[in-house]
């Protein structure tokens, strides 16, 4: 009678972990089943097994741990990574073994991870062909890409995109030790999307930029230790306020920085980007891809503050950027975009703590306005190590803690200056391949749960960054 | 209903890129560079053109709810920024010239969602100048943008062609 209470009892805890557990079961997968029903529980509490029949050394066999969600092997279980990702239901893991898959996964499933088993030696190659512009695109919420290679897309490596034209916005991404390189536009790429985190990734190679955060606001996105090279720009940013480029590594591109305002799209301007703790240095590379004649009048830039307000430079070292460490400027739509759009101000952006050096013109520090008696337009400058600036001594003239004593040389005078000689950008297909000795991700990833990027960005503490010293 | 297939055509322009100098909306469209004519669904043989319905149907894409009314403009003009088209859903007599432009950050193509219903304007088109389509035949021509979109996600259209 006490043993019969005891199962009785063992089986109702059992019961109750099972639901507290989220975990669907999944009748049409194609891998075995490990759920455990909450039928099977009570078909046991009914039926126990007879007195009898019990082993003396039994009652009941210990079963195996729920795990929760079910891991989808490709290719043990799957022959593609798409097939795998279709049978997926939210929580799950699809676990991507050594090898090269010419795939372009389209997601649509919500919080599901897909992970390489080793970060350098499981590939998504596109092969320039038509028909893969992108590695993997998503449009549901909370989904994790890690631990892998995207390489030789059209398009995007990674993209997450909700659909502004329904006001649909992704909630939730995440790309963790992820590599992307010769992608045609960007490497990797985050639009109308929020909650999200990129953190040691490396991008080079593509034609617009290796990273972009675009059209959001508040984003409430992380970039954290990426490094990004030979693009035409490292980062860029159009209207997403919100986000944190924070701890990364931007060398060896046209331009290293940018956040920039445009009606290109929509939720202008970008009012909001933290940029801090990062080292940005050498981007003077015209052997880059390039789409963008305005952005090619920067060649040789730092950080780029194209028409945006409130953004932060704080803690970086930008060194060795032959045209400008920071510069702030008007983003004039007729020269820098398509001239179908507006003009946008860059206002009251704070660039204190920094190392800038390296410019060749005299502009470790230039500010660029149209309107050259509106004064610095509340960009100020701080306690920065520099070298030459426009205007002369701007930390003097620009103090985040005095009066704006400037005098500024208007947006058409400095593209004067800059006298850019023409150049012919590399086709994205024809740009440095990285050596594959990228770290992967930490801990065993055959058998460490999957997290889907519903907790994100994670949380850094900003303050305890310093600027890098130079490599 | 079925209706005579009439020809369709693709009409693209070549209009000198103006993009350091701006391309105002309201620029007159010049006309007659290349002209693609078909009255097929593309890429068909002779034999399956006897057959085929056009215009071709993606049974996954259904009709929006709300289109946009432009019957009775020659010209139509389809801004495509934010990874968006604008306007998305709407509707146009035969012949309209469906003027599409790239005043977006991204490169954009406009693909059709049934396989052979038009031929693509590819983003390299769409970067250098604006691109029209001529739908002359009646019927239904979802849409959409394969760097940024699928057939039934991301950035997508959808233009009815007469008054069906």
């Amino acid at each position: 009678m006490m043993r019969r209470s005891l199962i009785q009892l063992l089986a109702l805890l059992a019961l109750l972990g099972l639901v507290a557990a989220a975990c669907g079961d999944d009748s049409d997968s194609t891998t075995a089943d490990t759920t455990t029903t909450a039928a099977d529980i009570a078909d046991e509490v009914d039926d126990p097994p007879v007195e009898d029949e019990v082993d003396d050394e039994v009652v009941d066999e210990p079963e195996e741990p729920e795990l929760g969600y079910t891991v989808r092997n490709v290719p043990a279980d799957y022959a593609t990574i798409q097939d795998a990702v279709d049978a997926a239901e939210p929580g799950d893991l699809v676990l991507i073994a050594e090898g090269v898959y010419h795939e372009a996964v389209i997601v649509q499933t919500d919080n599901i991870v897909i992970r390489g088993m080793d970060r350098n030696t499981v590939i998504l190659d596109g092969e320039h062909a038509d028909g893969f512009e992108n590695g993997v695109i998503v449009f549901s919420n909370g989904v994790a890409v890690e631990n892998l290679t995207v390489r030789n897309y059209t398009g995007n490596g990674l993209f997450w995109t909700g659909d502004y034209g329904s006001d649909i916005f992704v909630e939730g991404y995440r790309a963790s030790y992820v590599t992307a390189h010769n992608i045609g536009v960007y490497g990797m790429y985050a639009f109308n999307a929020v909650d999200g985190q990129i953190d040691n990734a490396y991008a080079s190679g593509s034609d617009d930029s290796s990273y972009y955060i675009g059209q959001c606001n508040p984003c409430n996105a992380l970039l954290y230790n990426v490094e990004g090279a030979h693009s035409q720009l490292g980062y860029s940013g159009t209207n997403s306020t919100g986000t944190t480029v924070a701890a990364s590594y931007f060398h060896d591109n046209l331009i290293g920085v940018v956040p920039n305002s445009q009606d290109g799209e929509e939720l202008a301007p970008n009012a909001g980007t933290h940029i801090v703790g990062n080292l940005i240095q050498n981007n003077n590379n015209p052997d880059v891809p390039s789409r963008n004649t305005g952005f090619q009048l920067g060649l040789g830039s730092g950080v780029v503050l194209a028409g945006v307000t409130n953004n932060i430079v704080e803690r970086n070292t930008i060194v060795g950027n032959t045209r400008g460490g920071v510069i702030a400027i008007d983003w004039i739509d007729g020269v820098f975009g398509s001239g179908n759009g507006r003009d946008f101000m860059v206002m009251d952006n704070i660039i204190r703590d920094n190392t800038i050096t390296g410019s060749t013109l005299g502009t470790d520090i230039l500010v660029g306005v149209q309107d050259a008696t509106n004064g610095g337009q509340g960009n100020c400058f701080s306690n920065n190590t520099v070298g030459e600036t426009n205007p002369l001594n701007a930390q003097d003239v620009l103090p985040c803690d005095g009066p704006d004593t400037s005098e500024l040389t208007s947006v058409d005078t400095l593209l004067a200056l800059f006298n850019l000689e023409p150049f012919e950008p590399l086709d994205y297909r024809d740009a440095p391949v990285p050596e594959y000795n990228f770290e992967s991700m930490p801990g065993d990833p055959a058998t460490d749960p999957p997290m889907p990027a519903t907790d994100v960005p994670m949380q850094v503490d900003l303050d305890a960054l310093v600027a890098p010293e130079p490599r | 209903m079925n209706s005579p297939r009439r020809p369709l055509r693709v009409l693209t322009l070549g209009l000198i890129s103006l993009a350091l100098l701006g391309c105002a909306a309201d620029d007159p469209i010049a006309v007659g560079v290349t002209r693609q004519t078909t009255t097929t669904v593309v890429g068909a043989t002779d034999a399956e053109a006897e057959l085929a319905v056009f215009p071709p149907v993606n049974p996954d894409v259904s009709r929006p709810k709300t289109i946009v009314d432009l019957r009775g403009q020659a010209s139509v003009l389809i801004d495509i920024r934010g990874n968006a088209f604008n306007e998305r859903f709407f509707r146009v007599d035969p012949g309209t010239e469906i003027v599409f432009e790239n005043n977006g950050v991204n490169p954009h193509n406009v693909t059709a969602s049934a396989e052979g219903a038009f031929e693509t304007i590819p983003k390299e088109a769409l970067e250098e100048s604006r691109q029209a389509l001529i739908l002359d035949a009646e019927g239904d021509y979802p849409f959409f943008c394969s760097l940024h979109g699928t057939e039934t996600r991301g950035q997508t259209g959808y233009v009815i062609v007469g008054d069906g």
